[in-house]
């Protein structure tokens, strides 16, 4: 029975293998969203949206324990986002508005991406680790998250070796090619960031501003009137918001789904007639409209097209 | 397929069988159809453990593995032991040892339970039928659809505003941070229309 004692093993290998690579992946992600939470840097890169290329900057800062970031493009509209643990300031001067908005609170409500249960997302990805690589002048362990199947989209990543931040992100559908891209040109991690580097270039005197009056309330998914018939595989209803329409007063109600790493957005608002039923494509983005029972739902994600379809089309008034 | 045969396929793989009873295994593997696929399997399987084949192996390749080995019981504790069977005691001890390890493994996935990732959610406990999951395709499906990208800058400003309130929920943005935002910032009429 030595060949029995050697299958065992041989498969016991195999499996330990699978594991540690699902490990090693994880652990890296972790070290990337720990990166995300914990450096201080100021670097340029692009982002490959289809034909379009925007240079942006994105500083970020920790000053007394609290994280600011600045993230502004290089070219066109002098639009801007500065965030700090509790708040998102949008500027559209363009339009001589803009929004303040509360952020998601990660403490008791969403569960975010590294508190998904592995398990989750093995189901639904293949996360395998790759060479290093250079990428901004730096060295970078290659990540892929790729779909197991056609209702998502998978991630190639380049995380930086010394420090686990992301210097490069490509969404890509299930054959691989590129849907969108962000790499950074320039980074500089660690660097003492002067103050006014995160100050706005348009002052915030210049622009009317909307706020939510208050945070986003979380209601139990059961008690909302709304339910799905049915879901593409893989997707759960993980929360269910009531909040204000961004820079408006109209309230809605903010569904979101998730398959442990791709997020879907459902906004519900009254309206006060149809609506056509209307895609759009916004980049890696899909949106989905459609009217039910004098309400507009909006669907979108960094998802397939008939993702954000199927599950518009599944929605219904609980009777 | 008898112990008697797993056992001489065994014992032929390690070159323990004698000239005769080679030329008898050998006939046997020509006009049987079915102990060729088990000497086939044994031989991926010994390859593996050789690491002559990459533990990359196409999808469904183990689960086929299981299936196989669920229908081929396998004896740890022969009554007897003769000479071919001489390092089975061990050998089946380790992998039995080795075999518990990973079938752990396989049962209690690695979770993070980092104290700061440990939070409560609201995750649904509403069953939701789930849709046939397509292995492939979809993307003609998306090819049918028709994206009919609104000239009306208004909707499109509108959805770019709900992308804002979208970003803060979405899992992935916990690896990409801000990144995603570029989308808002980025955003020009002048070169979004469709």
């Amino acid at each position: 029975m030595k060949l029995a004692g050697h299958l065992l093993i041989a498969f016991s290998l195999l499996w330990l293998s699978y594991a540690w690579a699902d490990e090693q992946s994880l652990a890296l992600l972790k070290r990337m969203n720990q990166a995300a939470g914990n450096l201080d840097f100021d670097g340029v890169f692009l982002h490959v949206n289809g034909n379009n290329i925007e240079t942006l900057r994105v500083i970020r800062k920790i000053q007394n324990g609290k994280v600011l970031e600045r993230l502004y493009s290089l070219n066109g509209n002098p639009r801007e986002v500065i965030r700090d643990a509790e708040r998102v300031w949008c500027f559209m001067p363009e339009r001589k508005m803009g929004h303040v908005g509360m952020r998601a609170d990660k403490q008791t409500g969403f569960p975010g991406f590294m508190a998904s249960n592995l398990d989750k997302l093995t189901e639904n990805y293949i996360l395998s680790t790759g060479d290093f690589e250079r990428v901004a002048d730096r060295n970078a362990v290659h990540i892929q998250i790729l779909p197991r199947d056609a209702y998502r989209y998978g991630y190639e990543m380049w995380a930086d070796k010394e420090t686990g931040l992301l210097l490069k992100s490509v969404l890509v559908d299930q054959q691989k090619n590129a849907i969108e891209q962000y790499m950074f040109a320039i980074v500089n991690i660690g660097l003492n960031i002067p103050d006014s580097d995160l100050q706005p270039m348009t002052s915030k005197d210049e622009l009317e501003w909307h706020n939510d009056k208050k945070p986003p309330e979380m209601i139990p998914v059961g008690d909302s009137p709304w339910q799905f018939n049915s879901l593409p595989a893989g997707y759960d209803l993980i929360n269910v918001l009531q909040r204000a329409m961004p820079m408006g007063e109209q309230q809605l109600e903010h569904m979101i789904l998730s398959d442990g790493l791709a997020g879907v957005s459902v906004f519900i608002e009254k309206i006060n007639k149809p609506s056509d039923v209307s895609m759009e494509k916004m980049g890696a983005v899909n949106a989905y409209s459609r009217s039910v029972d004098g309400n507009l739902i909006t669907v979108v994600g960094e998802v397939p097209a008939a993702v954000v379809k199927l599950i518009g089309e599944a929605l219904t008034r609980k009777h | 397929m008898s112990s008697d045969m797993k056992e001489k396929l065994s014992a032929f793989m390690d070159g323990e069988l004698d000239h005769s009873e080679s030329l008898e295994l050998i006939d046997q593997l020509n006009s049987d159809d079915e102990l060729r696929g088990h000497w086939q399997r044994y031989n991926t399987y010994a390859s593996v453990l050789k690491d002559e084949v990459s533990p990359v192996l196409s999808s469904g390749f183990s689960e086929k593995v299981i299936q196989k080995l669920s229908q081929e019981p396998v004896q740890f504790a022969p009554a007897a032991m003769p000479k071919r069977r001489r390092l089975a005691g061990p050998m089946a001890g380790l992998a039995v040892a080795a075999s518990l390890m990973g079938i752990a493994i396989l049962l209690q996935k690695p979770v993070i339970n980092d104290a700061s990732e440990d939070q409560t959610s609201n995750v649904a406990q509403v069953s939701v039928p789930a849709l046939p999951l397509p292995k492939s395709g979809l993307s003609s499906t998306e090819a049918g659809l028709i994206v009919a990208n609104s000239k009306n800058e208004n909707v499109r400003e509108r959805i770019n505003r709900l992308l804002v309130e979208h970003n803060e929920y979405n899992p992935a943005g916990d690896m990409t941070g801000m990144l995603p935002y570029s989308r808002f910032v980025g955003y020009n009429p002048r070169v979004d229309k469709p």
